[in-house]
């Protein structure tokens, strides 16, 4: 469907929608999807967009968990959990090509309950970290003009504000033009990152950085590491929002694994270097508290050049993420109104932009609450939670999928190697990350569990029965083996 | 000069906030609401290049 699709009775040709009269677009047996005009470079952009951030910020907090060898622990360690996620995420996604992503794969896979719980961890987990960073957004236009010595006070929440509805506006308008400014700045604050890698000179070891002066081992211990892991997400959470533009891409069997896995690389390399840098230039102490490390990383290497692009490279990275958040909850929020598994007038799509509109504005005055009325660590934290429950059921999802639709019985655009491997370490860095986040924030995970488990309860004794149930199965799949 | 940024970023958040909620009030008169919901979950239509690529 790369030039126009045939949609029931009606073909659509991109476009078309946006020059038809109102009185010909209403007609009845007409239909109306999303657009269809992503390749694999916006979903690069939409899975680093989201996840570069963490670079920028929140993944030194591990450092202060359990000193920088816990932190590079960690990094690497997460590193496996998301190339496991994106693994899986991969296969199945590029056969459920469906807006929605894991919410499609566990509706298809597991079950509406399963699905039910994945919708709602997308949207917490996405509508959090876009509140996250309208957050820092504001802390950091503060932080700029004050280090430039410009007097008056910055009105935060006026930028916090203008960042979530200059982004839903944009996403409103469309896709592609929204996935596009991503792919831009993402590729500036990744350039961003390489350039500081570079100008640090790591192939002189004492010129610029001073790992040999600087460097501890492991201050806590070995529990230091388990520590390190709840910090250790950061540097990766979100990748799997990729998923999230299935029903947008041209080609979800080639642009989707592809932009997955180039994107995972991208994260891994980009982590990498940051911890070297870092580490490099400055004590732990100071590491594992900082707001900004990147940007601080920037400065200290004294170049006025280097630390303007560092600023931009963190704003970038910011508004790149809070713009594939919004993307990603209003998308996941769109497949669960269209299944009727929240109002059905959430599955509108616009006739002229095609974006899931009613769900993109809803979301609006939602994150401008939170972005103005709670702490960023709250925020941070049920993003994470969100994002760990997610990724365990997605372990469930792929061992059900190969058992119920084995190799050859369906056709996959990708199938990830040494099944069940994946699966298995995903699970033990899963359970080994809820220890990690429970040692640090257990009441946050108690309260969080108890919300979903309420949540659950409420679907199934009352929201369920307005599920279309056998309409939500749109898969032209064989039945499933041993049913 | 911080004071003129404060209040741009008010103006220009609330006129986008308005045009949104405009626009969106104004597609939902003018289109009847089956067609707005008429959209279905996508099929991909070239997944057999993976798949054959895993098998080889």
């Amino acid at each position: 469907m790369s030039k126009g699709q045939t949609i029931g009775s009606t073909a659509i040709l991109p476009g078309a929608a946006a020059e038809a009269p109102p009185e010909v677009a209403a007609t009845p047996g007409k239909r109306i999807a999303l657009l269809r005009v992503l390749g694999p470079g916006h979903v690069w952009a939409l899975g680093v967009g989201i996840v570069l951030v963490g670079e920028y910020m929140g993944w030194n907090f591990a450092v202060g968990k359990g000193g920088p060898v816990a932190a590079l622990t960690a990094c690497w360690l997460a590193g496996i959990l998301y190339t496991c996620v994106a693994m899986i995420d991969s296969e199945i996604t590029s056969t459920v090509a469906a807006a929605g992503g894991q919410y499609a794969q566990a509706k298809h896979i597991i079950g509406p309950l399963a699905a039910f719980n994945v919708g709602l961890y997308l949207v917490m987990a996405y509508t959090m970290l876009e509140v996250s960073n309208a957050i820092v957004t504001g802390d950091l236009i503060e932080a700029f003009l004050a280090n430039h010595g410009i007097p008056g006070s910055v009105d935060k929440r006026a930028f916090m504000v203008l960042t979530i509805v200059a982004l839903a506006f944009l996403n409103y308008r469309g896709v592609l033009a929204s996935l596009t400014l991503n792919l831009l700045i993402t590729a500036a604050a990744f350039v961003a990152i390489v350039v500081l890698f570079l100008a640090t000179q790591p192939w002189a070891p004492g010129a610029v950085l001073q790992h040999q002066s600087l460097f501890v081992e492991l201050p806590y211990g070995s529990l230091g590491i388990l520590a390190a892991m709840h910090f250790g997400l950061w540097f990766y959470l979100g990748i799997e929002g990729t998923t999230q533009a299935a029903e947008e891409v041209r080609s979800p069997a080639r642009a989707l694994p592809l932009g997955t896995m180039t994107g995972m690389m991208t994260l891994l390399i980009a982590a990498t270097a940051t911890w070297y840098v870092c580490s490099g230039l400055m004590p732990w102490e100071y590491l594992g508290q900082a707001v900004t490390p990147l940007y601080d990383a920037g400065r200290l290497t004294g170049n006025p050049y280097l630390e303007v692009f560092l600023f931009f490279g963190t704003l970038f990275a910011t508004v790149a993420s809070a713009n594939g958040c919004i993307n990603d909850a209003s998308r996941a929020w769109f497949a669960m109104g269209r299944d009727r598994y929240m109002p059905a007038w959430f599955g509108a799509v616009h006739p002229t932009y095609r974006t899931p509109y009613r769900s993109i504005v809803f979301f609006v005055p939602i994150a401008i609450l939170f972005a103005i009325s709670t702490p960023l660590d709250q925020t941070i934290t049920f993003s994470i939670l969100s994002g760990l429950l997610g990724y365990t059921l997605m372990a469930l999802s792929i061992i059900l999928f190969r058992r119920k639709w084995p190799l050859g019985t369906i056709a996959r655009g990708y199938v990830h190697p040494m099944h069940p491997l994946p699966c298995a370490l995903l699970l033990i860095l899963c359970i080994v990350t809820y220890v990690a986040v429970f040692l640090g924030y257990g009441t946050q995970l108690v309260a969080m569990m108890t919300f979903y488990i309420t949540a659950s309860a409420w679907f199934v004794l009352h929201r369920y029965k307005y599920v279309r149930r056998g309409d939500q199965f749109t898969m032209h799949w064989p039945r499933p083996k041993g049913y | 000069m911080v004071e003129i940024m404060n209040w741009g970023a008010w103006g220009i958040a609330a006129a986008l906030a308005l045009w949104m909620g405009a626009d969106l009030l104004r597609v939902n008169r003018t289109y009847g609401e089956d067609y707005l919901l008429s959209s279905e979950e996508g099929e991909i239509i070239d997944a057999e290049t993976g798949e054959t690529a895993a098998r080889s």
